[in-house]
C-alpha cells in the first residue's frame, strides 16, 4: 500500500528553500532545486578540478573536520568501489545551512559573516569552527569535489535536537559550460546540478552528523581506484603467447586485490586474492601500524629506497596520501613530543638570512616542545578517521629507523618557529601576518622516497604532500635533500596563497616567497651543521678502520659517490650478489641482486687465471652499480630491470674486444 | 556480460550516468512482512532464542556478531539493538546482504537512510555493513561475499530470512546455490568456540520445495526409521509414520509434507554439523509458521531456530594408540528431539487470533519498530484495519 502521492515544489531562493525544506515532512513532500552558479569557472568545479579521485575523499574528510566531527568512518567497498560512504559525527546541516550550501557553490559561509549566523563557524571568529578548530575549507566547493568520483550522491544530515533528518539527492550536470541560461536581469546563470530534498522523522533526537553516499562511481575514477592500469598490464603480459619474449609484470608487493568485470569475484594473484601487510580482523590502529612497518620492512628486504609508487597499488597509495594530508596524530607521536635525548641531536634554526643553527641542550629530560616553546598542533582535539580496515595516522616515523653505513649514526633534528608581521608592507599587499613552526629531520635514509621533501600544513591540513624540490631549492645537494623530511606547520597566513584545488601554491604570494626563503635558509643551516658533524664522525671512523686496503676500482666508486653526495659521513651503498638459496646478511644501505640473474653461470670450468679475471669483472660491475646509484639512476627502474641492466653491463665487460 | 574485446570502443564506458536526474525516495508502503505475525516471529522466536543463548553462554568479548538478509528498512537489526543489545550492553556487529546496496538499485536511497540511522545507534559497531551481493555468492571462495563473511565471522547469530524459499532450488546447480552457501557458512562457523543460532525462514509448501532436494531428505528420514528406534517411535507417535510406505503416503498431504520437509532439513543440518571435527551438536529450539497464501490449508512460511553447540569430543583413533572410549554425540537422539520439536510447531496466525493481548502487544511493538524506520503509526493501524 502506498500512503500518498509525492508532491514536488521547485524553489530557487535561499530563504524560501530553507523554509520549504523545514516544511517537508516525509517522502511525499519533495523540494526541488538546481545548483546554480553565476560564474562559468565555478560551474566547472562540478566537472571536477582535482587530479586524483583521492582528492575528493580528502575534501570530504576536511569538511567533517570543519564540522567539529570527532570521528569519520569511510567505507569504499574496496576493491570493487561501487558505493562509497563517508559518515561523520559532526554538527550536521540544518535546512538553512544546506540551502546555503546548494545555492552558493564557491561561496562558502565559512570565514565570512554568514558563518556565525548559520552556525557553521564560531560565534566569535568566522575563521574557527563552532568548537574552535581552525577551518580548513574556505570557498565551499569541498562537497562538490565528489564530482571527481561520481555525478550522483546522497546527503543525509541531522543536527542535534532536531526530530527530523534532512536528505538530499544530487545529480551533477556534466560538462556544464555550454548550458548558460540568461535570467530576467540579463545575467548568465550556469546550472550545475539538480537536487531533491526532503525531511524524514527521526527518533534519535540527540544524534548529529552528516553521511555522504556516493552512489555510482564514475568508470574512470573506479578504474583508477581499482589500479586497472596495473592489472590490465599484468593480464596482457600473461595472455601473450610467447612468454620468453616479454617482461613479466609482477603485481605490487602490497595490494587490495582485483575484481572481475561483474564486481563479484576476486582474481587470484600470486597465491591469494590480495597482498596486505595486515590481517583481516586486525584492530584498525594495529592494521595501520603494520602498513607503515610494511614500507620500512622493504629496506630490510633489500630495496634500499622503497617507493610507494612501486610497492603499493593505487588504493594503498591513496590511503597513505590521505593520512599525510588530513589533521591526524602521528603513528608514533609528534616529533615535538618526543624526548630526543640519547638517539638524536637537536638544533634550533635561525630566522636570519645568514644565521646559524644552535645546538639545543637535550641533557635535561622532556620533549622538544617544552625546550623551545613549540605549540603545534593547535586545537585539533579528537579526530579519528577510519578508512575501511584502517585507522589513519600520519605515517611518518622518527624512531627505530634502519641502521645504515653512514658515519653519522643518529638523526639530526632541526626545529624553527617564526612569526612575520610584514610590518613594512600594507596588509592588502602582504596578506597579513604569517606564523609557522617547522622541523627538518635529517637521517641517512628517508623511507618511503615520497617522504623526501618539504610538506606544508595549514591548520594541520595539506593538499600538496611532500615537495621533493624543497620549494625549488637550487643548490645541487641531491643526496642530502633525499635524507630530509621536513614539515612546516602554518598557524596563521598562507592559505590565501593556496590554489583552488588546495594542491599547489601561488608561488608569487608574499607568504609563499617568505616561506621559500626561510626554508632555503634552514637547508643551508642544516647542510653546514651536518657536514661538520659528518667530518668529525668520518675522522673518528677513519682512525678505527685505518689500514683497510681499497682497490683502484673501489676508489673510483667512492670518489664519485662523495662528489655526488657531498656528505663526508656517507659511503656508497653496498652491492651484494646473492646466490639464490642463500639468505642476505645485509642491513640498511645494500642493494641485493640475484647472482644468477646478473652474472650468468660459466659453462666451462675455470682456471685460476680466469677465476681471477672473473673476480675483477665482479668488482667492476659492483663499482658501476655504485656509480649508477650515486647519480640516483639505479632507483629509477624496478628491481627486475636493475638486474637486467647490470646483466647487460656485465656482458659488455665480459665480451671479447674484437 | 562484458562486451567482447573486438566490439569495444574508446568512447565506451566513459560516462556512468546517462540520465541527468537526482533519485527520489520510494513512497512508504506497508508490506506483508510488516504484519504483527512477523513481529511475533521476530520477538517470540528470534529475540527470545538469542536471549536464551546469551543467558546460557554470555559472549566473551561483548560483541554480538550477526549475519543476516535484512530488508531495506533494517527492522530486525533495530529490534535486536533495542531489545537485546541495549539492555545487555552488547555491541552489535552485523553483515547484511541486500541487493538494494548495489549502485544501480532503486531501493538504495531508502537503504542509505536506514543504514545512516542504524549505524548511529549507540550499540552498533561502526564496522557493520550491508553488501549488495547475492547471498548465494558466499559459496564461492574468492567472492567478495565469501571473503567478507569470513572476515566478519564466525557469527553468534545467522538469520536467513529467505523470501524466495530455501528449498526451491535444484541441488547441484553451480550458481546462486543456497545449499552451497549454507555449507560454506558451516565451514566459517566451525571456528566458533561458543554456541550459535541459525534462524531460517523459508516457504514450505509444495511449489517451493524442489523434488530432488525432497528425495534426498526423504532418504535420510528413511535411514533414520531403519537405524534409530527412538526416531521411529517418535515418528510413529507424532506423524503416524513407521516406514517408507507410511512416509510416501503422508508426504502426499500438505501437513505431512510440511512436517517431513522440516524434519528432513534439520537432519541435513545435523548431518553437516556432526561431520565437523570436533562435531557440533544441534538443537531445534523453536518452529513458528504462518500463512502467506490465505487459501493455504496449513502454515506455508516457517521460521526455524536452531542452536548449534561446538563440542570438544576427540576423534576415534584409527590406530587405537589413544584407546580410551569416546562418547560422540548421537545423531539418533538429536534427530528425535528435532522431530518432536517440529511436531509442536506454533501457528502464529492462530495464536494472534486466539489471544487478543498478544495480538495487541505485537501490533504495538510492530508499530513502534516501524516508526523508528520512519513509517507513520496512524497509517499503519489504518492499513491493518483494512486487513
Amino acid at each position: 500500500m502506498t500512503t500518498n502521492a509525492q508532491q514536488f515544489q521547485e524553489v530557487h531562493d535561499e530563504s524560501e528553500l530553507a523554509t520549504s525544506i523545514r516544511n517537508s515532512h516525509g517522502t511525499e513532500n519533495i523540494v526541488q532545486t538546481t545548483l546554480q552558479t553565476d560564474q562559468r569557472v565555478i560551474a566547472r568545479v562540478t566537472d571536477g578540478i582535482y587530479r586524483q579521485p583521492g582528492s575528493a575523499l580528502r575534501e570530504l574528510i576536511s569538511n567533517s573536520y570543519d564540522a567539529d566531527a570527532t570521528r569519520v568512518v569511510i567505507k569504499t567497498d574496496a576493491p570493487r568501489f561501487e558505493r562509497i560512504s563517508i559518515e561523520d559525527d559532526g554538527h550536521g546541516m540544518a535546512p538553512e545551512v544546506l540551502a546555503h550550501l546548494l545555492l552558493h557553490i564557491g561561496g562558502s559561509a565559512k570565514r565570512n559573516v554568514a558563518g556565525p549566523a548559520l552556525g557553521v563557524t564560531s560565534g566569535s571568529d568566522p575563521m574557527l569552527s563552532p568548537n574552535g578548530r581552525r577551518l580548513i575549507g574556505k570557498i565551499g566547493i569541498g562537497l562538490f569535489s565528489v564530482s571527481q568520483l561520481t555525478h550522483t550522491f546522497q546527503i543525509i544530515t541531522k543536527v542535534k535536537n532536531d526530530n527530523y533528518r534532512t536528505i538530499a539527492t544530487v545529480a551533477l550536470r556534466q560538462y556544464a559550460d555550454d548550458n548558460a541560461e540568461t535570467d530576467v536581469d540579463g545575467e548568465k546563470r550556469f546550472e550545475s546540478g539538480k537536487v531533491n530534498i526532503w525531511r524524514e522523522k527521526a527518533t534519535d533526537i540527540d544524534s548529529h552528523g552528516t553521511t555522504i553516499v556516493l552512489t555510482s562511481i564514475r568508470p574512470q575514477a573506479r578504474d583508477t581506484l581499482r589500479s586497472r592500469d596495473i592489472w590490465s598490464a599484468i593480464e596482457q603480459s600473461e595472455s601473450l603467447a610467447n612468454k620468453e619474449e616479454i617482461q613479466t609484470i609482477e603485481p605490487p608487493r602490497f595490494h587490495i586485490g582485483c575484481v572481475d568485470e561483474k564486481g563479484e569475484i576476486l582474481k587470484k594473484t600470486a597465491g591469494d586474492v590480495w597482498a596486505l601487510p595486515w590481517e583481516k580482523g586486525d584492530a584498525p590502529d594495529v592494521a595501520f601500524r603494520k602498513l607503515v612497518d610494511g614500507v620500512w620492512g622493504e629496506i630490510e628486504r633489500s630495496t634500499p629506497n622503497p617507493q610507494l609508487e612501486r610497492i603499493f597499488d593505487y588504493y594503498l597509495r591513496m590511503v597513505w596520501q590521505l593520512s599525510l594530508a588530513v589533521p591526524l596524530p602521528y603513528v608514533d607521536g609528534h616529533l615535538f613530543d618526543v624526548d630526543l635525548d640519547g638517539w638524536s641531536e637537536a638544533f634550533a634554526l635561525s630566522n636570519q638570512p645568514k644565521g646559524a643553527a644552535q645546538t639545543i641542550d637535550l641533557s635535561k629530560p622532556g620533549p622538544l616542545r617544552d625546550k623551545i616553546g613549540l605549540t603545534d598542533p593547535v586545537g585539533i582535539g579528537q579526530f579519528d578517521v577510519y578508512f575501511d580496515d584502517l585507522k589513519l595516522f600520519r605515517p611518518i616515523k622518527f624512531k627505530g629507523l634502519p641502521v645504515t653505513n653512514n658515519a653519522l649514526k643518529i638523526p639530526l633534528v632541526f626545529v624553527g618557529k617564526c612569526r612575520e608581521e610584514f610590518s613594512k608592507l600594507p596588509r592588502e599587499l602582504s596578506g597579513g601576518p604569517l606564523a609557522f613552526e617547522a622541523y627538518l629531520f635529517w637521517t641517512p635514509k628517508v623511507a618511503p622516497t615520497e617522504h623526501q621533501g618539504s610538506l606544508i600544513r595549514i591548520h594541520g591540513s595539506s593538499g600538496t604532500l611532500f615537495d621533493p624540490t624543497f620549494m625549488r631549492y637550487q643548490v645541487s645537494e641531491l643526496t642530502r635533500l633525499r635524507q630530509i623530511t621536513c614539515e612546516i606547520f602554518v598557524s596563521e597566513g598562507l592559505d590565501s596563497a593556496l590554489n583552488i584545488d588546495r594542491e599547489s601554491f601561488n608561488s608569487a604570494h608574499p607568504h609563499s616567497v617568505y616561506i621559500t626563503r626561510w626554508l632555503h635558509g634552514a637547508l643551508r643551516q642544516l647542510a653546514s651543521t651536518q657536514k661538520r658533524l659528518a667530518n668529525e664522525a668520518r675522522e673518528q671512523s677513519r682512525d678505527e678502520s685505518a689500514g683497510a686496503a681499497r682497490t683502484e676500482i673501489q676508489k673510483v666508486a667512492s670518489e664519485v659517490w662523495m662528489q655526488e653526495a657531498d656528505d663526508p659521513g656517507s659511503n656508497p651503498p653496498t652491492i651484494e650478489l646473492k646466490n639464490d638459496e642463500s639468505k642476505s646478511s645485509s642491513i640498511g644501505e645494500t642493494y641485493v641482486f640475484s647472482r644468477s640473474a646478473v652474472m650468468p653461470e660459466r659453462k666451462n670450468s675455470r682456471t685460476s687465471k680466469s677465476k681471477a679475471h672473473d673476480d675483477v669483472l665482479e668488482e667492476k660491475l659492483k663499482a658501476i652499480a655504485q656509480v649508477l646509484a650515486s647519480f640516483g639512476l639505479l632507483d629509477a627502474v624496478t628491481k627486475r630491470r636493475q638486474e637486467n641492466l647490470l646483466k647487460a653491463i656485465y656482458e659488455i665487460l665480459d665480451a671479447p674486444g674484437e | 556480460m562484458s562486451t567482447p574485446l573486438e566490439d569495444q570502443n574508446f568512447a565506451d564506458d566513459i560516462v556512468q550516468v546517462k540520465l541527468y536526474e537526482a533519485s527520489l525516495p520510494e513512497s512508504k508502503t506497508f508490506l506483508p512482512w510488516h504484519r504483527p505475525r512477523k513481529q511475533f516471529v521476530r520477538d517470540r522466536q528470534w529475540r527470545t532464542q538469542i536471549e536464551r543463548m546469551l543467558t546460557d553462554s554470555p559472549l566473551a568479548d561483548g560483541t554480538l556478531r550477526y549475519l543476516g538478509l535484512p530488508g531495506a528498512d533494517l527492522l530486525d537489526l533495530r529490534h535486536f539493538h533495542s531489545e537485546i543489545c541495549e539492555s545487555r550492553n552488547l555491541k552489535l556487529r552485523f553483515l547484511g546482504f541486500n541487493s538494494n546496496a548495489r549502485a544501480a538499485s532503486k531501493g538504495q536511497t531508502e537503504l542509505n537512510v536506514a543504514l545512516d540511522e542504524v549505524l548511529r545507534l549507540p550499540y552498533v559497531d561502526q564496522k557493520s555493513d550491508v553488501l549488495g551481493d547475492n547471498f548465494a555468492l558466499i559459496a564461492q571462495d574468492d567472492s567478495i561475499a565469501c571473503r567478507k563473511a569470513q572476515e566478519f565471522g564466525p557469527y553468534d547469530v545467522i538469520n536467513l530470512d529467505f523470501c524466495d524459499g530455501f528449498g526451491g532450488q535444484v541441488p547441484g546447480t553451480p550458481t546462486n546455490n543456497y545449499y552451497e552457501a549454507i555449507r560454506k557458512l558451516f565451514a566459517i562457523q566451525a571456528r566458533s568456540k561458543s554456541p550459535w543460532l541459525l534462524l531460517l525462514t523459508t516457504r514450505a509448501d509444495s511449489p517451493n520445495i524442489n523434488a530432488t532436494l525432497l528425495e534426498a531428505l526423504l532418504n535420510k528420514y528413511i535411514a533414520n526409521l531403519v537405524e534409530c528406534a527412538n526416531f521411529k517411535a517418535a515418528s510413529n507417535e507424532k506423524f503416524g509414520i513407521g516406514d517408507e510406505t507410511g512416509l510416501r503416503e503422508t508426504i502426499a498431504t500438505a501437513n505431512g509434507l510440511l512436517q517431513i520437509f522440516l524434519t528432513g532439513l534439520c537432519k541435513w543440518f545435523l548431518a553437516m554439523s556432526l561431520a565437523q571435527q570436533p562435531p557440533t551438536t544441534l538443537k531445534l529450539c523453536s518452529v513458528i509458521g504462518y500463512r502467506v497464501d490465505p487459501k493455504s490449508e496449513h502454515e506455508d512460511l516457517i521460521s526455524l531456530a536452531l542452536r548449534f553447540t561446538p563440542t570438544f569430543y576427540p576423534v576415534v583413533d584409527p590406530l587405537n594408540v589413544a584407546s580410551l572410549p569416546v562418547s560422540i554425540p548421537n545423531e539418533c537422539d538429536l534427530a528425535t528431539m528435532a522431530l518432536n520439536r517440529v511436531a509442536s510447531r506454533v501457528d502464529a496466525d492462530k495464536v494472534l487470533l486466539d489471544d487478543v493481548t498478544v495480538n495487541n502487544e505485537m501490533i504495538e511493538s510492530s508499530a513502534s519498530l516501524l516508526v523508528s524506520a520512519r513509517y507513520d503509526a496512524q497509517a499503519y493501524r489504518e492499513w491493518l484495519d483494512k486487513g
